[in-house]
Formats: structure tokens, C-alpha cells, sequence
């Protein structure tokens, strides 16, 4: 089947089987490797991008079922100005260790702060709730959401 | 090579798929992809083709009627959980589903099509008694939930029919109770479930409903049970009557009961959890919650 999609902007036209998964065309068939595969069951959210501007699990989507869609992964992501202040909170907060379940937490959080630009301890972890991380123990990422949305408010402040 | 997926471009070309092909639908693909990893391919599945629906525009609508209310089979849940016109309860059961990510993708009609014991929407449904939308080439009809899911995982849903929403009946109720008991808050099936509603006029109990999940294999409601429970607190009996009709309804809700022993709890405690959740939510229904 030709399935034709946009990957980080630009347009994609495949000729493969639709019930491949995403994250499959998307490290194997375009390179992206950002995206990460951790349980491979939807449980984890390493493998998380945006489809349309919601975050999505790229491990549980057949590629057949992102035709016509826009999809954003890490390497597209970190064009945004969103990106810059989630990771720079995420350095300089220590939220991350090995760095596995990143692109996925930085995908989560950037669309919690668009969605919401003031959350509270509760809804970032209701936000992050699908995103496991082995080594932070979570509460040192909640603070860099914190952080990040608090930084997105003002930006004079940087 | 014969294609493993088709795309209709509209319900009307998904219908006809359907009956050609007798196709494993796909909505948002949550359950059916970590199903299909584990076979190995989706299609593993006698070789019929996966048909695509969870594009189908007319399948993602939410529509208020005059007294009921219609959700399109591919609605995501995320967008009901927005939605102005969903109800707040269903919102509720909506965000102890899974994780934001698969909420974006996951749908009621894959939920209720999976007609797994343990699937959240579906204690919802019965107890609202709410019925499943379905269309063939040769037009379309309406099933109550209880009968379309005939067990664990099976459905009536005929091989050239599609789920294309469910029907709601609007009615409001005084006390709403939905509990999910898991392993924890985000990404856990439900070890059990329960649903409450009841509607009081004037201190009388004129509606009372009880769904239990994933303590049988299937869904469970009993209207005896409930009647008896509503005839309690419609006659003249006084609070120790009504204990005591109490505890002998919660005795009648355990023999219905089968839960079983599995990877995720016990039956034990399955049973033990749901009848102690049943017996808070009536306390308060039946104004027994605090001693006299």
C-alpha cells in the first residue's frame, strides 16, 4: 500500500506494509531514532510522538493508519521553541539519568504546557502518567515541567 | 502481494469492505497492535485484511439528540473527555483509562468491541442501558450492550456489520458512583469495577443501578437485586429493615458474582472488593452511612 503522511514537516510517501508499525518506519525507514522502543506495548511512552499535535504511541500504530497525518517526533520537536525550555529545564533540574524514556517525557510534558501553561504537581503527574522512567524516581522531572511552564510564562525572565 | 489493509474512504465504502471481506476492524489500534506483536501479525487471524475505520469521519461524531446522547464508535477518548456534551461521570470512568498517549488513540467502540470483562466503558453502558450502533450494507440496528457482548471477548457483532457508535439514554441522576480498583492509577486493567447510579423523588428511591466488571464474564447487573433495593426505601421500613434488606441483597450480589483467579487479582478478593465498594455507595443511597 502507498501510504503518504508528514514526518517533522515535511512529506512522506511510502510504499510498505500498512500494518507495520510506526515506530518500525520511522527509525528503520527514516532514520529517526529518537524515537525509542521500550516495552513495545503501548505501557511505557519511550516510543512517544505527536500525531496531529496529540501525543501518541508510535509502537501501538500501524503506519497504515497515519495516512494524511502530521507527525512530529523528537528530532522535529526540538525545532520549537517548547523544546528548548523543557530540555534546559530537564539539564539543569537533573530529570533525566540514562536518557531512554526522555524524548518521550519532553513529548508528554511540551504538550501538557501548551495544553495547560500552569499545571500543578497533580495534573503533571496525571500528564506523565504513561511515561516510565527506571532511574529519576519522577519527582526531579515534575519539578523541571514545573520549571519549564513557569519559564514558558515568563519569558523575560531567561 | 495481496494487500494486508484496506483504507475505505467512507462508511459506505467500509461497509462494503466489510461484507466483501468480513475484515478485522481497526479504530484506534490500541488493544489490536499489542495483540498482533504477540501473533506475530495481525492478519495471523485466518488471513483476513485489517480494514481501517478509525479515520471515518462519520464515526467520530458525538451527537446530543433530544433525550439520549450518540458517540461515534471512533470517537478518541481523549476528545470525549473535552466534549461539552459528555457526561461527567463517563468523563470520569474516561480518565482511569489507560495513559493520555493511548487516550488520544483508543475509542469506545474498540473498547466495547474487545468486550473484555474488565473493559471500563462497559459497566457504563449497562448501567446507563445503553445500546450499540450497528450498520451493514443492508441498513442499520440498534443492540443493547448486555446482549451484543455474548462473553469474554465475544461479541454478536455479525462479519458484515460495523460498530458505528453507541446510544445513550440523558437521564440524570442524584448519587453517581464509579470506582476501578487496580494496581495503580495509570496503564492498569481493572482487577474489578463498579458502577452506581441512583435517582431519589423526595426521599423515595425511584431508579437504582448496580454494574459490576471484571467479576464475571461478563458485565453484571441484577434487577432483582436492584428492585429489592429500591422497594426497601420506597415502603415504610425503618433504618434496621433496611440494614438488613441490605445485607441479604449484598448475599444474592455475591452468589451472582464469578470472579476468577488470574494474573491480575484473585476471585477472592475481586469479590470481596466489589461487594464492599456495593454495600458504601447503598449505605449512602439508602441513608445508612452514619450511625444513628
Amino acid at each position: 500500500m502507498t501510504i503518504a503522511f508528514v514526518v517533522n514537516g515535511r512529506p512522506v510517501v511510502l510504499e510498505t506494509d500498512p500494518l507495520r508499525r510506526l515506530i518500525d518506519v520511522l527509525r528503520e525507514d527514516l532514520g529517526l531514532t529518537g524515537v525509542k522502543e521500550g516495552c513495545g506495548e503501548g505501557e511505557c511512552g519511550a516510543c512517544s510522538v505527536l500525531i496531529d499535535e496529540r501525543p501518541a504511541l508510535a509502537c501501538i500504530v500501524a503506519v497504515g493508519a497515519v495516512e494524511g497525518r502530521h507527525v512530529v517526533t523528537i528530532e522535529g520537536y526540538q525545532e520549537r521553541d517548547l523544546f528548548r525550555k523543557v530540555a534546559s529545564a530537564f539539564s539543569e533540574t537533573g530529570a533525566l539519568q540514562c536518557g531512554f524514556c526522555t524524548p518521550g517525557m519532553i513529548i508528554a510534558a511540551g504538550a501538557l504546557i501548551d495544553a495547560c501553561p500552569d499545571p500543578d504537581e497533580e495534573t503533571i503527574r496525571e500528564a506523565l502518567s504513561g511515561n516510565l522512567c527506571r532511574c529519576t524516581g519522577y519527582n526531579r522531572i515534575v519539578q523541571a515541567v514545573m520549571r519549564a511552564s513557569r519559564e514558558t510564562k515568563e519569558p523575560s525572565s531567561r | 502481494m495481496k494487500d494486508t489493509a484496506l483504507r475505505p474512504r467512507d462508511l459506505k465504502e467500509a461497509l462494503i469492505l466489510r461484507r466483501e471481506t468480513g475484515g478485522i476492524l481497526y479504530a484506534g489500534g490500541t488493544d489490536l497492535m499489542v495483540r498482533s506483536a504477540r501473533w506475530g501479525t495481525v492478519s495471523a487471524d485466518a488471513g483476513r485484511p485489517v480494514i481501517f475505520i478509525g479515520h471515518l469521519e462519520e464515526l467520530r461524531q458525538v451527537a446530543t439528540e433530544p433525550g439520549f446522547l450518540v458517540i461515534g464508535a471512533c470517537a478518541i477518548l481523549s476528545s470525549l473527555r473535552d466534549h461539552p456534551g459528555v457526561p461527567v461521570l463517563l468523563k470520569r470512568i474516561i480518565g482511569s483509562m489507560a495513559s493520555p498517549a493511548v487516550r488520544n488513540m483508543a475509542t469506545m467502540g474498540g473498547n466495547v468491541c474487545n468486550a473484555s470483562p474488565a473493559g471500563d466503558t462497559i459497566p457504563y453502558l449497562l448501567a446507563m442501558n445503553g445500546t450499540v450502533l450497528c450498520a451493514s450494507t443492508d441498513g442499520q440496528k440498534e443492540i443493547p450492550v448486555n446482549e451484543f457482548i455474548s462473553g469474554p471477548g465475544m461479541t454478536i457483532l455479525a462479519p458484515d456489520e460495523v460498530v458505528t457508535g453507541f446510544g445513550i439514554p440523558r437521564y440524570q441522576f442524584d448519587h453517581e458512583f464509579h470506582k476501578k480498583v487496580a494496581a495503580r492509577r495509570a496503564n492498569a486493567l481493572a482487577k474489578a469495577s463498579i458502577v452506581g447510579l441512583a435517582r431519589k423523588i423526595d426521599h423515595r428511591l425511584v431508579d437504582l443501578r448496580l454494574a459490576f466488571g471484571a467479576v464475571g464474564p461478563k458485565v453484571v447487573r441484577s434487577p432483582d437485586c436492584e428492585q429489592a433495593l429500591i422497594d426497601s426505601l420506597s415502603g415504610t421500613n425503618g433504618r434496621h429493615e433496611r440494614e438488613e434488606i441490605l445485607a441479604a441483597v449484598l448475599k444474592r450480589y455475591a452468589r451472582i458474582l464469578s470472579p476468577i483467579d488470574d494474573q491480575r487479582s484473585t476471585a477472592d478478593y475481586r469479590g470481596t472488593v466489589v461487594i464492599r465498594l456495593a454495600r458504601h455507595f447503598l449505605k449512602e443511597v439508602l441513608g445508612l452511612s452514619h450511625q444513628p
